[in-house]
């Protein structure tokens, strides 16, 4: 059976992933509400005893703001608007760490993927799994979903 | 005394984050290299005397284990010292990583205190074996 992660610890863990590595906070917001397009999305998958997929959509306004605050840019830099995607990128890549030890524990051997940002023209839709959504204090939407794949060691 | 580091990261945002934060660290560095994986890692410590390596894990191409497995195969790169920095939290990992000679192990998110710690300590160590 694919392990699991609760709503509340997934939106607690993206929560302070975010504050801890970017000084960006959020508290949760409404899931159902559709996220406005274009919305950036980081997502990378993942293996332990099963597999996943775990991802992270939001505003290019959050992205912009990850960037300034990972690599200290002042306001009008243009490395901001360069490098917000791999900004995202890189806080996906910071909650899987944490995302796979809830679900796996320290001891298992596990395996974390090369994250991957696209842009979407249209909001992601729902395919199961786990998913929640925060608001960050400027009132931009980031949404976190982490999803079963098929397959995973046995 | 002044250092030559190499950071290996595939991305662009943690190089820069991982200077900054060594260079906040207080470090004295005299010379940064960046290599975007494992075998870029390399080919930069085969041209390039480097003092401490700052390296992710999961990387395409050669990843941070394949580079440290390399590294300890090598005469003269086996005793340079290696700082993993990555996300991943297997424990099983980092005891084989420390086995093949890993001097620290910083999980991200960082802070620049956290590698103010392993520098020192790290210094303290390689201080009295360095000639140089």
């Amino acid at each position: 059976m694919a392990a699991e992660i609760a709503p509340e610890r997934l939106a607690e863990l993206v929560a302070r992933t975010l504050e801890d590595a970017a000084f960006v906070f959020t508290e949760p917001a409404d899931p159902s509400a559709p996220l406005e397009a274009p919305a950036l999305q980081a997502r990378l998958d993942f293996e332990g005893p099963s597999r996943g997929e775990l991802s992270l959509t939001t505003t290019p306004a959050v992205a912009r703001s990850l960037a300034a605050n990972l690599l200290g840019l002042e306001p009008g830099d243009r490395d901001i608007e360069l490098r917000a995607g791999d900004a995202l990128g890189e806080i996906v890549n910071m909650l899987a760490g944490a995302v796979v030890l809830e679900l796996f524990g320290p001891e298992a051997q596990t395996r974390i993927g090369v994250p991957a940002v696209a842009e979407l023209a249209a909001p992601p839709a729902g395919a199961g799994g786990t998913a929640v959504a925060l608001l960050t204090e400027e009132g931009e939407r980031i949404d976190a979903a982490v999803r079963p794949l098929p397959g995973g060691a046995p | 005394m002044s250092y030559r580091v190499l950071i290996v990261d595939d991305s662009s945002v943690v190089r820069t984050m991982v200077k900054k934060a060594i260079q906040m660290a207080g470090l004295d560095v005299e010379e940064v290299h960046e290599a975007a994986n494992g075998l870029e890692a390399l080919e930069r410590l085969r041209t390039n005397w480097v003092d401490i390596v700052f390296t992710d894990l999961h990387m395409p191409v050669m990843n941070g284990m394949e580079l440290v497995q390399s590294m300890a195969r090598d005469g003269v790169l086996a005793t340079t010292p290696v700082v993993v920095v990555s996300s991943d939290p297997s424990e099983t990992r980092a005891e084989d990583l420390k086995r093949l000679g890993v001097r620290a192990y910083l999980k991200k998110p960082f802070r620049p205190e956290g590698f103010r710690e392993v520098i020192e300590g790290l210094l303290q160590g390689e201080e009295a074996g360095r000639g140089r």
